[in-house]
């Protein structure tokens, strides 16, 4: 009785040990995912399969991925297929299985983390929206199944348009010499009053420049003057301090002078005959392009002086101008 | 008494906030608009209509009234930039053809969509007919008052207008120039500007397109520049000017640069220009080892007889 007990009890550890040990070998996988680049049906899309395996996976050991009926994995090469980042020995297809077998560089360690990617979008999504179920299994021990959804779209176009458009202001609509005296030149100043010092930031501004016009814009100028003429017009006594170039402003002649100076923005630049630098270019009452820019402005600025001197002979008076300063896109 | 003085103070402080007032609305003159789009190009048969909206923004913070007008516009220059005409006595003329609105106010901010309609008349000239739309704003305020001589500055942003009526166009044009600003570029890395002119000889605007290829002294193409990228227009009876830039590093020799362009109805242009890359520094670098390896060869050679 007791030699048939201790039988018994050997062929129990035995028999326990080889049910244990195949038991591991068996497991099930954990922490199974399947990141897709697209999930829209019938449509090409890489897969990232990714698995923590009890067993690990040896040199030889295969993988199976077996694909619901209605992918397409018929396009799989083994130059799609890594694991951990390196190429396996082999990837084949039969029908719905694509097996994969893991050579030195792409082994993983037991209760490692295996990362198989199946690249080339040459696996086709299911033909129809659902949730579609993926086995792994193997050689290699161990085994489980995912789930992925497919959908009709997954994707939301977003579609949205630029207008062309173009804008400035202007910064002072009305602005003055104060007296003119044969003395000194005088510069407008935008309170009115003039100086014989040209203002820093101009008589007044075109500013708040913004174009996004393709062929860029274009700002002319020209002066009502005396209707016939461009100038500075007393009416009640019909007498003009004619336009002239701002280099021609000189003491005690009659003269009157439009630039532009201090552009920013862009390309945007003041035409060389308006420059308050060097300026040799009159307003007349037609226009004249005094700046430009071939390009997109953004927050673009011209600062413009007015100039004036006055000769002892001119009539005494209230003189004005209307300047008209136009902006259009060039063509 | 202490009602009256309470009264006369009241009526002070009324009368110095109003004066107040309108001191800051001077000192803010600002006056400006936003256009969109600033350009426009229909094609409309004869006899037919068709319409549009330009979208006008205030961009201002006071309320301005915006009056409209329409002005025909020619080529200023060889830039592609319009000449505003008062004269309205031409074939090519849109104005009498647009109806717009001649007049809206704008709150600060405030958008309008502002509609036009072209009406082509049956018996309309064939070709390009062409008008800007100005919009000239004001302020309803009154602006700062300036004594002695003054200056008023008027603001317009204006819309151009392109308009082909469709029939039997003629088209006509030829490249007049097509050049670099050198026949010789001397430094290591050179920028080859190339400028073509284009005449436009037709009765409508055009848009010529195409490639310069630069071919180096072996005959390979070593550059394909694209020709008028920003499709950018030509009026009839006007040349325009376009630049194209190539960028060449340790060029050498001479190259040959190709233009090959087509406008209209497919009508075709072409030209071609040779000009020189001899980076100086780096030929005389040669030159002066080429003559030192002659020199020293030759003394070798003496020394051995």
């Amino acid at each position: 009785m007791k030699r048939i007990f201790s039988i018994l009890a050997i062929f129990v550890i035995f028999a326990g040990t080889f049910l244990l040990s195949g038991s591991a070998h068996a497991a099930g996988l954990t922490n199974i995912s399947d990141t897709m680049t697209r999930l829209k049906v019938t449509t090409a899309a890489n897969h990232t399969i990714v698995f923590t395996t009890a067993s690990g996976i040896d040199v030889g050991d295969t993988v199976t991925l077996t694909f619901q009926s209605d992918f397409d994995v018929s396009a799989v090469v083994v130059g799609d297929v890594t694991i951990g980042g390196n190429a396996p020995a082999s990837a084949t297809v039969l029908g719905q299985v694509v097996t994969i077998t893991a050579d030195a560089d792409t082994t993983v360690a037991p209760a490692g983390t295996a990362t198989i990617i199946i690249g080339n979008n040459h696996i086709t999504n299911a033909t129809t929206a659902g949730s579609k179920k993926i086995d792994i299994a193997g050689t290699f021990g161990d085994s489980g199944s995912l789930a992925v959804s497919m959908l009709t779209d997954e994707q939301v176009v977003v579609t949205a348009s630029v207008d062309p458009s173009f804008s400035f202001t202007v910064s002072d609509v009305t602005v003055g010499f104060g007296t003119l005296t044969t003395t000194a030149v005088r510069y407008a100043t935008g309170d009115g009053a003039g100086d014989v010092a040209a203002p820093v930031g101009g008589a007044f501004k075109v500013n708040n420049i913004n174009s996004n016009a393709a062929n860029g814009v274009v700002f002319t100028t020209k002066s009502t003057g005396s209707g016939a003429a461009a100038g500075l017009y007393y009416a009640g006594g019909t007498s003009l301090i004619a336009a002239d170039a701002i280099a021609d402003i000189t003491l005690g002649n009659n003269g009157y002078a439009f630039c532009g100076k201090n552009a920013t923005g862009g390309a945007l630049a003041v035409a060389a005959g308006f420059a308050c630098e060097t300026g040799s270019t009159a307003i007349s009452t037609t226009g004249q392009t005094f700046a430009s820019d071939a390009g997109v402005i953004a927050n673009g600025s011209i600062d413009i002086d007015l100039k004036a001197g006055l000769a002892g002979t001119t009539k005494p008076g209230a003189y004005t101008d209307t300047l008209t300063i136009i902006g259009t896109a060039t063509f | 008494m202490f009602k009256k003085i309470s009264i006369i103070a009241l009526s002070i402080f009324i009368v110095n906030s109003l004066f107040l007032a309108s001191l800051v609305r001077a000192v803010d003159s600002k006056i400006g608009l936003a256009i969109s789009p600033p350009l426009v190009e229909k094609s409309i048969n004869p006899g037919e209509s068709i319409s549009g909206v330009i979208k006008v923004t205030n961009v201002t913070d006071q309320k301005l009234n915006v009056t409209t007008s329409k002005k025909y516009f020619t080529a200023s220059g060889e830039g592609g930039e319009p000449s505003i005409q008062d004269n309205e006595d031409t074939t090519y003329t849109l104005s009498k053809w647009i109806d717009i609105e001649k007049e809206f106010a704008l709150d600060p901010e405030e958008t309008k969509n502002i509609n036009y309609t072209i009406h082509v008349p049956d018996n309309a000239e064939a070709g390009g007919h062409y008008s800007v739309v100005l919009f000239t704003p004001s302020a309803t305020e009154n602006g700062n008052k300036v004594s002695g001589s003054a200056v008023s500055a008027v603001s317009q942003i204006g819309s151009l207008f392109l308009v082909t009526v469709t029939g039997n166009i003629n088209y006509n044009g030829q490249i007049v120039d097509f050049s670099s600003s050198k026949k010789i570029y001397v430094n290591s890395t050179n920028l080859v500007d190339l400028v073509t002119r284009f005449q436009n000889l037709s009765t409508i605007h055009v848009k010529p397109q195409g490639n310069i290829t630069i071919k180096n002294a072996f005959g390979k193409t070593v550059s394909s520049l694209v020709f008028n990228e920003k499709s950018s227009n030509v009026l009839p009876d006007s040349i325009r000017k376009f630049n194209n830039d190539w960028t060449k590093k340790y060029g050498f020799g001479w190259y040959k640069a190709n233009i090959n362009l087509t406008y209209g109805a497919g009508q075709t242009a072409a030209a071609n220009l040779i000009f020189w890359i001899i980076p100086w520094k780096e030929t005389t670098g040669a030159i002066v080892a080429i003559i030192l390896v002659i020199w020293l060869f030759s003394r070798l050679q003496w020394k051995r007889k």
